[in-house]
């Protein structure tokens, strides 16, 4: 057993990340051991990186315990790069964690200060000055740092000293790329862990805020400033998301999806406050808020919808606005309506989506939908069991109709079978799917069912077995 | 229609009601005046009674229900037997796709998590072969028997949709007289029909305008909608047929009737006479859930 970390206290006493159980506990008897948890870890650093949020909505994991945040542009809403620093130290310190943090004006640079370095704010002018002390480590890839090492070569100011075409030449571009990041002479982009919002509404408060009237009230002033913004483009959105960060570190959200972009506030506030009804005590207030946050994502053009004095189009419109109500108190998933696709084989010609974003096109493939002929009953039962349950059936000839077969534990004795209706398999889905024959048959009680033999006698298998596939009415 | 006026009731309503023939020529005339009334006059008077009437295409049976199904209320399906619930579940679709055939709006059917394991997925292609088109259904899967009931009161807060089904299995103690006036006054105030539909459970106290108690029967000739009867054949299936038990009707009478579903009318018919006094089928094992679950 190694160890994987160590706290500071446990470093000042030589006890570091890879070092033996058994021989840091030679050294530190009494030294307190707790199991290695990689998924809890996690956790944390994803919770970590959501309470980041608070600060920038640009924020990227890096590595296993790394976060970097882009604060491009929003370092004054902090008091600065110094206060922002404080700021993140004390709070972060206060939940227990230890904070190692850099702000520089590249994120290799910050990166590279923060876990080799003294961290703090790296002034631009400073940066050359500030990496070339740096040991070589910062510039990562165990061989690399032993081949610098093993050349002399202990910080990022003498390797920088050397011409550049030979540490080319010994070590390869990679060295050359991660020198030239740190001392900010290329780019390199952060990919957030969350999709960049369009539109940032919040309010902070001095005092944590529990009263869900209040909260309600925020959310009300935060759903008008967006939508103010929205309108000022002609513009809506159809993804609102309310982020509620708890005094404890915890952050909440509540989301709103509609089928249509959106810019009324009283409309988008209505359906906010059936989802946060629908999550009920999952919004938990704990010791209360202290930063509320409306998101706007997918901002796009409002289609232009003139108050309409059609029936059929206001109609429509208070259908759409039932399916986003109906969706967002019971999720995007319970709500659906049928796809039509063009493919024989029963399961595969419909199947349901969400309904919001459904469209009438999506039913259509009708010539697959209609198998019926004229003066026939209906051709497709009116309940389909996905996947076909196996029944017991007992048949007159190997390839012939059922006469009698057992389903759910009841006996059915078959008056009437037509058919069958033969379905090839999909060859270019399944090569080795069974030829089916479908009877729809009738028992003698007149309830009427969809059974199918799978495979071909005698050319595909020498037992055909039986499957329930529907219901008919 | 009016090849299919040979049918008749089966049950007690010929009794039940005493002056039957003169309120039938009432509500024929009645019927008349209706159809004389051009569409787009209808549409407009949407809060004009008759044109909340919902004709299930069989005289007699309009007739006994006073010109059709009320649009103003709930309607409550039951399966009358363990296994008859897909014929109760096709009678659910039969009557909302009468009461859409009129009038716009998609309809929204309310079921829960494990229907479609319990009792099938409602199937789309099999749906349009009962007048419900796919572009007109809306399902909605509740998690929880409280939400389908929930749902169905959002539903009913609006008049856009054309038919809110709830389908519901076993004892739902939520669905109590309140719940039920709840459903029974808006569905009453948007002319929005409710339609009920209830699987392995007995019926209590209600509001519902009708009460319905469905079997499947056997079924033999198949024929066209203009009523062309093919000879009895073991390899061909008709019309579905359902036994129809009128068990609850407010302010009219009860009975019972044999229909059958035509998929090219999209509309209930009458079964011809013939199938009736076929001989061959032995007596319908009836099994009412009560005794089921009391044995």
């Amino acid at each position: 057993m190694t160890l994987m970390a160590a706290n500071a206290a446990a470093r000042t006493l030589g006890i570091v990340p890879g070092l033996r159980l058994a021989d840091a506990r030679a050294r530190v008897p009494d030294m307190a051991v707790f199991d290695h948890q990689p998924d809890a870890d996690t956790k944390a650093m994803e919770a970590i990186a959501d309470w980041c949020d608070r600060y920038t909505p640009l924020v990227a994991r890096h590595g296993r315990h790394g976060l970097i945040l882009d604060m491009t542009g929003a370092l004054h809403l902090f008091g600065g790069e110094k206060g922002l620093l404080v700021d993140v130290r004390r709070r972060l310190g206060g939940m227990g964690f230890t904070v190692q943090a850099a702000i520089a004006s590249h994120p290799a640079t910050a990166r590279a200060v923060a876990r080799f370095g003294a961290g703090g704010s790296v002034p631009e002018s400073d940066t050359e000055t500030v990496v070339a002390q740096l040991p070589v480590e910062a510039l990562g890839g165990r061989e690399t740092v032993t081949g610098l090492r093993m050349a002399g070569l202990t910080t990022i100011g003498l390797v920088i000293a050397q011409p550049r075409h030979a540490l080319a030449a010994r070590f390869g571009k990679p060295l050359v790329d991660a020198l030239d990041r740190l001392m900010d002479r290329a780019d390199q982009p952060i990919s957030p862990r969350r999709p960049v919002p369009d539109c940032i509404a919040e309010r902070p408060f001095a005092e944590p805020m529990t009263n869900p009237d209040a909260i309600d009230q925020i959310l009300a002033q935060l759903t008008g400033d967006i939508c103010v913004r929205l309108e000022e483009t002609g513009e809506g959105a159809r993804h609102f998301e309310a982020r509620f960060f708890r005094v404890d570190g915890a952050v909440r959200s509540a989301i709103v999806r509609t089928g249509q972009s959106l810019n009324d506030a009283d409309v988008i506030m209505r359906l906010m406050r059936l989802r946060l009804e629908a999550l009920g005590d999952k919004l938990d207030p704990g010791f209360g808020f202290d930063l509320i946050r409306l998101e706007a994502h997918g901002r796009s053009r409002l289609q232009p919808v003139a108050q309409s004095f059609l029936e059929a189009e206001t109609r429509e419109a208070d259908v759409a606005a039932l399916i986003d109500q109906l969706s967002i108190r019971y999720g995007a998933t319970a709500i659906t309506r049928p796809v039509g696709y063009n493919s024989h084989v029963p399961e595969r010609a419909a199947a349901y989506v969400p309904a919001q974003g459904w469209r009438v096109e999506d039913a259509g493939h009708g010539a697959v939908m209609q198998t019926r002929f004229a003066s026939e009953p209906p051709s497709r039962p009116i309940r389909l069991f996905d996947p076909p349950a196996l029944v017991d059936v007992i048949a007159e000839v190997p390839d012939g109709p059922p006469l009698k077969f057992r389903f759910r534990r009841v006996l059915h004795e078959v008056i009437h079978a037509e058919g069958p209706e033969r379905i090839a398999g999909e060859w270019w889905h399944e090569p080795d799917a069974a030829t089916r024959d479908y009877f729809k048959v009738e028992d003698v009680e007149g309830r009427r069912f969809w059974l199918y033999r799978a495979g071909l006698y005698g050319d595909e298998t020498d037992r055909p077995r039986w499957f329930m596939h529907g219901l008919f009415a | 229609m009016t090849t299919h006026r040979s049918v008749s009731s089966l049950g007690t309503s010929d009794d039940a009601i005493p002056n039957r023939d003169g309120r039938l020529a009432a509500a024929r005339s009645i019927l008349a005046e209706l159809s004389s009334v051009s569409r787009p006059e209808r549409e407009h008077s949407v809060n004009n009674e008759a044109s909340n009437l919902v004709s299930l295409g069989i005289d007699d049976l309009d007739a006994h229900l006073a010109g059709g199904l009320k649009r103003t209320g709930v309607h409550e399906v039951f399966a009358s037997a363990i296994g008859d619930e897909t014929a109760a579940t096709g009678f659910v679709a039969g009557l909302s796709a009468c009461a859409m055939r009129d009038r716009p709006g998609p309809v929204l059917w309310i079921d829960t998590l494990f229907s479609a394991q319990e009792d099938g997925l409602l199937w789309p292609p099999g749906l349009a072969d009962w007048g419900i088109a796919p572009d007109r259904l809306i399902r909605a899967t509740a998690r929880h028997p409280r939400d389908a009931l929930r749902m169905a009161d959002d539903a009913l807060a609006m008049s856009a949709l054309g038919v809110v089904v709830l389908e519901l299995r076993g004892p739902a103690p939520m669905l109590d007289l309140t719940a039920l006036r709840r459903l029974h006054l808006g569905a009453e105030a948007r002319a929005v029909p409710c339609f009920l539909l209830r699987f392995g459970a007995d019926p209590i106290a209600s509001p519902a305008l009708t009460r319905w108690s469905i079997a499947a029967r056997p079924g033999f000739e198949r024929r066209s909608g203009q009523g062309y009867l093919e000879k009895p054949n073991r390899y061909l299936l008709g019309h579905p047929r359902f036994g129809a038990d009128l068990a609850r009707h407010r302010g009219g009478s009860l009975g019972s009737w044999l229909l059958e579903w035509c998929s090219d009318v999209q509309s209930f018919v009458a079964p011809a006479a013939v199938a009736i006094s076929e001989p061959a089928i032995p007596p319908v094992q009836h099994r009412p859930y009560r005794q089921t679950f009391a044995a």
